[in-house]
């Protein structure tokens, strides 16, 4: 009984000492939700309501913002070419890599340490330092001001090779010899004991390169020029400066930009953490 | 590389034999688009770093180390290099401090972590050009929730319009890209606490360690790995800032946020010096590249330790 009143004392001290780190916290947390919900609530209203109201909402909300900046600012043409490019990237990526990190994780063949440390130089180059000779070798591929000027350079980088080199170094060795001596050929164990194996790698995988293309500015930026192909990351910057004052669309285009991101996160935000912390912390 | 431990029969051998050839198809498309579009641009690099031209002109003018020469006189250039280092220091002491402070306050709490880690994440989601232009609308001075903040709190008369202030540019766009950016190296260090034993902090508390002593002695030397990665990539990704910087302010006003890569981009494709934008590129590649190589020997010797 003693005991029982002592720990529920301790419980009780520990939750008062902790209502400091639990008050920074929900600073932080509406630090990072405050522009949401501001941007939510601009987004249907008026613009002199966004002037004179920042935060009270709408009187009557103007949900043909939305209509306006899908239609008049283009967005939806911008949604379809940023899918255009992301899913051929995150499809090839996933391909080249696999294949690569297989070879370097489970086969052993001469040369390999070699080229493994020339893709691992790969790892440190910037895209920086080599977007202007990047901009003239596309440029001489004719593929300038198209998806496939940004697709090409963006498949299958060095760090998604590591990645599932790591994951099939720990698979066991033995269900790739059990499949040779099955006489599957080498792609064979490949493709149909190994790969399926490799989920959770590919997961990561994934999200990472998803992100990273989605998201990619400053290549489309040196890429894209015609309205017509840029993706949502170049024309929601182009619209704001289309649109400078015209508030209330700005904001609609925000929220239809973040939204897709924002549903996919709530279903996979476990995956989302992991993949973008667990690719820096193996990488 | 562990290809079985047992002595392979003939059967075995021989098709180990095939994916030995096997291995260099796997490896061959992943090495085509990695030669072509990443070690051949970078050569390119450090050749057109040695020319004078304008992009167009089919001929190009050999200046040897005349473009780096020029970037070490040009006061525009060194106003970049001046600003990407208080970049730099900011990103520390934004991002980082924040970054470590949270994840603190999240591995410590008793319920809710897993509420406050998936919130705070929330902004880290988004691509920097969502960021920077909803963080231009937050410092706009007419209808800015910054501004309209300061005034809540009595701080009305440093209200401005915080992009266009060539003082403040630099710290505003800064604490934008730092909302965005610091989730990530939160994660890390959550994991990187993760990984501390209870214990440490109990028998510190039987010695009368407070909680600074224990952050201190405990803490920080648990964390010592991932606080290298942590530094290094923070480091590496402020010499390599580009979007946030480009989409707020375009490295305006009068050069007063031009970073490194801004500074790259204007030159190659604005102003036609690509011979001395690819110089600059190349000094940017050199410093990352070294520093990377520098931190990955370092988490080496972390891990064999």
């Amino acid at each position: 009984m003693r005991g029982h009143i002592l720990r529920g004392a301790i419980s009780w001290e520990k939750a008062v000492r902790q209502t400091p780190a639990y008050l920074t916290l929900t600073i932080l947390f509406l630090i990072a939700i405050i522009p949401f919900i501001w941007a939510c609530l601009n987004s249907v209203k008026t613009n002199d309501e966004i002037l004179g109201k920042p935060f009270s909402p709408p009187a009557r909300p103007q949900w043909g913002n939305f209509r306006e900046a899908w239609v008049g600012g283009h967005l939806g043409i911008y949604f379809k070419n940023s899918v255009y490019i992301s899913v051929p990237v995150v499809l090839f990526s996933v391909l080249v890599s696999s294949l690569a990190g297989y070879a370097f994780g489970k086969i052993r063949f001469w040369g390999s340490n070699a080229v493994f440390y020339l893709f691992l130089f790969g790892l440190t180059i910037p895209i920086q330092s080599i977007i202007i000779p990047l901009y003239y070798i596309l440029l001489d591929l004719r593929v300038l001001d198209s998806p496939l000027g940004v697709i090409l350079p963006s498949i299958g980088g060095p760090f998604g090779i590591f990645l599932m080199r790591a994951f099939f170094r720990q698979l066991p060795g033995e269900l790739v010899d059990a499949g040779r001596i099955d006489g599957c050929t080498e792609f064979g164990v490949f493709w149909r004991i190994m790969l399926p194996l490799a989920k959770p790698a590919m997961v990561t995988l994934i999200i990472i390169t998803f992100m990273g293309s989605w998201n990619d500015y400053l290549l489309p930026l040196v890429v894209l020029h015609s309205d017509a192909n840029r993706t949502i990351p170049l024309g929601i910057v182009h619209f704001q400066q289309e649109y400078l004052t015209d508030y209330r669309l700005v904001f609609a285009a925000i929220v239809i930009s973040f939204t897709p991101v924002i549903v996919l996160y709530i279903i996979f935000q476990r995956q989302f953490i992991q993949g973008i912390a667990g690719g820096a912390l193996k990488g | 590389m562990d290809v079985g431990t047992l002595a392979p029969s003939p059967g075995l051998r021989k098709a180990l034999k095939r994916a030995n050839l096997w291995a260099y198809l796997f490896i061959v498309p992943a090495l085509a688009f990695y030669v072509n579009f990443g070690l051949r641009p970078l050569f390119g690099s450090l050749i057109l770093s040695f020319y004078r031209w304008d992009g167009v002109n089919p001929i190009k003018k050999f200046i040897g180390f005349g473009n780096y020469a020029e970037i070490f006189k040009d006061p525009i250039a060194l106003l970049v290099f001046r600003n990407t280092v208080l970049w730099i220091v900011m990103s520390y002491a934004f991002q980082i401090s924040v970054a470590l402070f949270s994840a603190v306050l999240i591995a410590k709490i008793a319920r809710g972590k897993t509420f406050f880690r998936v919130t705070l994440f929330l902004p880290k989601i988004l691509s920097v050009a969502i960021v920077g232009v909803i963080w231009s609308r937050i410092y706009d001075p007419f209808i800015g929730i910054f501004n309209i903040f300061l005034r809540a709190i009595g701080l009305g008369g440093i209200a401005r319009g915080w992009l266009g202030d060539p003082v403040w540019v630099l710290p505003a766009v800064n604490i934008a890209n730092a909302w965005n950016g610091y989730p990530f190296y939160m994660i890390l260090y959550i994991a990187g606490l993760q990984s501390i034993d209870p214990n440490l902090y109990e028998a510190a508390m039987i010695d009368g360690a407070n909680a600074w002593q224990q952050f201190w002695n405990v803490t920080l030397p648990g964390i010592r790995d991932i606080n290298t990665l942590v530094l290094s990539l923070s480091l590496i990704n402020s010499l390599r800032m580009f979007d946030t910087v480009w989409v707020m302010t375009q490295g305006g006003p009068f050069y007063r946020s031009e970073v490194l890569a801004t500074h790259i981009y204007k030159s190659a494709f604005a102003a036609d010096k690509v011979g001395y934008g690819a110089a600059m590129s190349i000094i940017l590649g050199v410093l990352i590249i070294a520093l990377t190589i520098i931190f990955m020997r370092l988490r080496e010797k972390g891990e064999l330790e």
